[in-house]
């Protein structure tokens, strides 16, 4: 990855923050997200690397990942991060602006049985057409 | 004679490894032992309770104790001695805790050792003899090394407590590397604005005296009885008489790199180190002056209005007499050229982080802009590099320096807040905040959009671009990828490293340095601010890495031992001096070089032989000056030089044992 790149631009920026009303550059890399993450062997970057590379405003990457569409929302790192940022939060407000976008999301239902509500409920934002 | 043994369990420490009741009973069949027991603490009121008990009840006259490192607690004991009329030197430690129960794993061979260690002590004790000290005068005065911040608040909280302190600085103006500084962290507080009313205050203070441009030359004597000389430089310019209007460094020719700018900026060679110099009254720099090299020039001498200009003044040197001697010598920053990779000194636009420091300051030498030196103009992306020269091992020093994180994340802030276009990358290994308020700093600058990547660079090299840019090789460990930056300022966060010529005074002063050259402390615990030498104290990073707060609270520490010994005004001169056999004596006299405090003499003794009288030379100690350092006994031919507490018979009944 060689910088200057491609970043977000502030309207992008500001929309994110927007939505997940938290400050991603808070983010210090702790690593406890992914630590905890039940579903990092589908995911192509990991919670905390999709948090590093929207704290430096990389969102494109985070786009065209798989991750955003394989988190489950089960909110395993919100309730662990030592920042408070809700990483769930952030997958969730990254997803919504694709959605924005695009008018579509494109998940792919792994496991339809005991999906826990919360899961159950961001997949129907996710599979909204 | 009647030995008492002691066998200590210190709780589990020694008795988990070393069987104590057996040892105390093996100790009771030791010749001339005619009591022993084994206590659960005998540093606590209980076991000195049973010391004493034994003493009356058993009529003791030697005590052995089987217990910790003498270092520890061989002063507890004495004091019981004393108390009981006894002479402090009859207590003998066999050190069975740090020497045997720590370090082995075997209990049954700890415990055979434990027995010896015990026996040997005991055979020491027979040739005990009783030693006593002097009580010395202390002169109540005292010598701050250094004046930096350190070194100041050092001298004024002597001076507040009413005892006269020299202050001697080599620079021409005291203030130290924190008066190169723009702001300082975690508050940024402006580093001149709290600095200068200190540095005022202590050159209008009625008991400091300030020597600038001076250094020290030799000391000698000890504690309470320092004597040192120190040479004032020559300052060509009549400090009485100046007014420090400063036109002859105006018309001054001569224009020379800028030491306090980091070579940044042009000074002349009759200068003040900086607008709030403390004096405020130039110098001429004799290696770099016209008129030093050719005898022409002169031009300072005639435009000074008060004639204030003397070409032929001279170095001084002063003898003065201190009671203690506070150490603050301060530091200087790796060079880091010898770090290839980084590409320093190669383009001008990667610069150190003093150097960035220099910019940002107002009177520095960009007035206050943040500039790339290849154009002059405001970079767009900074790359900061951590740690360079510091945790290395191979090309650096294997050391923290400790500030680096955290004045990196100053300027970040200082940046983004100043010149908002600029964005800031910090390449770190970890980033480390031990300090109060020190991680809410941190965060701040990341939350203000500092960009920290994990990782060390491995490369800067120049771009080939028309701007002349710079490209950063790293790698980012939580992406996993490598990382190249197109940068406009390349900052380099270089190792702080002891002072130039600390080594020098640490062979004055008689201090030990680490193997990094920062002087050692007495304890790195519990005596954090003493040495090895009585009567000589360390503030600042002359220690090791500290920041602006650690040096301030280390040199009141220090200041306050300074005042302590003042205020008790007398020291015990050190007891296990050397002695001279002056019957073996030969007079050779080869150990009186050998003595580093100067404390061996020639005398004469007056000697019937074959019935004339007959002068013979002998060497004579001075108890005063004699440290017990013992190298005089060690060198002595003759084997008439013996050292209290540890002669040769006491050694030799030790080594007999075994
Ligand atoms: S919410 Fe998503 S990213 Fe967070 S732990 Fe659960 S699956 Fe992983
Ligand atoms: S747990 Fe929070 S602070 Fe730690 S890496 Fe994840 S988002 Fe960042
Ligand atoms: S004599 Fe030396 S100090 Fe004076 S003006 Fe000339 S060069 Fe400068
Ligand atoms: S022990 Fe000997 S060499 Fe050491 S200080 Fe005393 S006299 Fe000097």
């Amino acid at each position: 990855m060689r910088f200057p790149t491609k970043t977000a631009s502030i309207k992008e920026q500001q929309e994110l923050a927007d939505i997940i009303q938290k400050n991603v550059k808070d983010c210090y890399q702790c690593l406890k997200c992914s630590a905890g993450c039940p579903l990092t062997e589908h995911m192509d970057y990991y919670p905390h690397q999709v948090m590093l590379l929207a704290k430096m405003d990389l969102y494109e990457k985070i786009f065209n990942s798989k991750t955003l569409w394989v988190c489950a929302s089960c909110l395993a790192c919100s309730s662990r991060c030592p920042r408070d940022l809700e990483p769930a939060k952030v997958m969730e407000g990254l997803r919504t602006m694709i959605i924005r976008k695009r008018g579509e999301g494109n998940v792919e239902v792994v496991n339809p049985k005991g999906v826990p509500r919360q899961a159950l409920i961001s997949s129907m934002r996710k599979l909204r057409r | 004679m009647r030995v008492g043994v002691f066998i200590c369990w210190c709780g589990s420490n020694i008795k988990n490894m070393v069987d104590v009741e057996k040892v105390a009973k093996e100790a009771e069949k030791m010749p001339r032992v005619v009591y022993s027991q084994d206590v659960q603490y005998l540093c606590s009121e209980v076991g000195q309770a049973d010391i004493s008990k034994a003493i009356d009840e058993h009529k003791l006259d030697r005590i052995v104790i089987g217990a910790c490192s003498p270092r520890m607690h061989e002063s507890t004991f004495q004091q019981l001695l004393e108390s009981k009329g006894l002479n402090p030197y009859y207590v003998e430690i066999a050190n069975i805790r740090e020497q045997c129960s720590w370090v082995h794993t075997d209990k049954d061979k700890a415990t055979v050792k434990a027995t010896e260690l015990v026996k040997k002590a005991v055979a020491k004790s027979y040739h005990a003899i009783p030693l006593t000290s002097d009580l010395l005068k202390v002169n109540k005065k005292a010598l701050v090394i250094g004046g930096g911040i350190a070194g100041i608040q050092a001298a004024l909280d002597i001076a507040d407590a009413g005892y006269p302190v020299d202050l001697v600085e080599q620079k021409p103006s005291i203030g130290g590397r924190m008066a190169q500084f723009d702001k300082t962290f975690p508050t940024l507080d402006c580093s001149a604005c709290i600095l200068t009313p200190k540095m005022v205050e202590a050159a209008t203070h009625e008991n400091i005296t300030l020597y600038t441009y001076s250094e020290v030359e030799n000391v000698a004597g000890y504690v309470g009885n320092f004597k040192v000389k120190i040479k004032q430089k020559a300052k060509s310019v009549k400090q009485d008489i100046c007014n420090g209007c400063g036109d002859c460094m105006e018309k001054c020719p001569k224009k020379v790199a800028n030491e306090f700018d980091e070579g940044n900026s042009k000074r002349k060679a009759i200068y003040t180190l900086f607008p709030q110099a403390v004096p405020n009254k130039p110098v001429i720099d004799r290696d770099n002056c016209i008129y030093y090299k050719t005898g022409k020039c002169g031009l300072c001498e005639k435009i000074c209005p008060t004639k204030a200009i003397d070409y032929n003044q001279e170095d001084e040197i002063v003898e003065n007499e201190y009671g203690a001697i506070i150490a603050a010598t301060g530091f200087d920053i790796k060079d880091p050229q010898d770090l290839s990779e980084y590409y320093y000194g190669n383009h001008p636009d990667v610069i150190t982080s003093l150097e960035l420091e220099r910019q940002l300051n107002a009177s520095g030498p960009t007035s206050g802009k943040v500039i790339r030196p290849s154009n002059g103009k405001t970079p767009e992306k900074i790359v900061f590099v951590q740690c360079v020269g510091s945790r290395d091992r191979n090309k650096g020093n294997a050391y923290c320096s400790k500030v680096c994180c955290l004045y990196t994340a100053k300027h970040t802030l200082l940046l983004n807040e100043k010149f908002p276009e600029t964005e800031s990358y910090v390449f770190n290994i970890d980033v480390r905040t031990g300090g109060k308020g020190y991680e809410e700093f941190y965060e701040r600058a990341r939350h203000k959009g500092a960009k920290y990547l994990r990782g060390q660079v491995s490369k800067v090299e120049p771009l080939g671009d028309a701007d002349n840019k710079l490209l950063v090789r790293g790698y980012d460990s939580s992406i996993g990828e490598q990382v190249e930056i197109e940068a406009d300022l390349v900052v380099l966060a270089t190792s702080i490293e002891p002072k130039v010529g600390s080594s020098k005074i640490a062979g004055l002063l008689g201090l030990s340095s680490d193997s990094d050259g920062f002087f050692s402390e007495a304890h790195p615990k519990l005596k954090p601010v003493e040495t090895q030498a009585q009567g000589i104290y360390l503030a600042g990073v002359c220690q090791g890495p500290k920041d602006i707060p650690e040096a301030v609270s280390q040199a009141s520490g220090a200041s306050a031992k300074a005042i302590i010994l003042f205020n008790k005004g007398e020291v015990k001169s050190v007891p296990t001096t050397a002695m001279v056999n002056e019957e073996i004596c030969s007079g050779c006299m080869q150990c009186k070089p050998v003595c580093p405090y100067e404390a061996i003499s020639r005398e004469y003794v007056t000697e019937r032989v074959a019935g004339k009288e007959v002068k013979r030379p002998v060497a004579s100690i001075n108890r005063a000056l004699c440290q017990g350092c013992g190298a005089c006994a060690g060198l002595c031919r003759s084997g008439a030089m013996d050292i209290g507490g540890f002669t040769s018979k006491q050694i030799m009944a030790e080594v007999d044992t075994l």
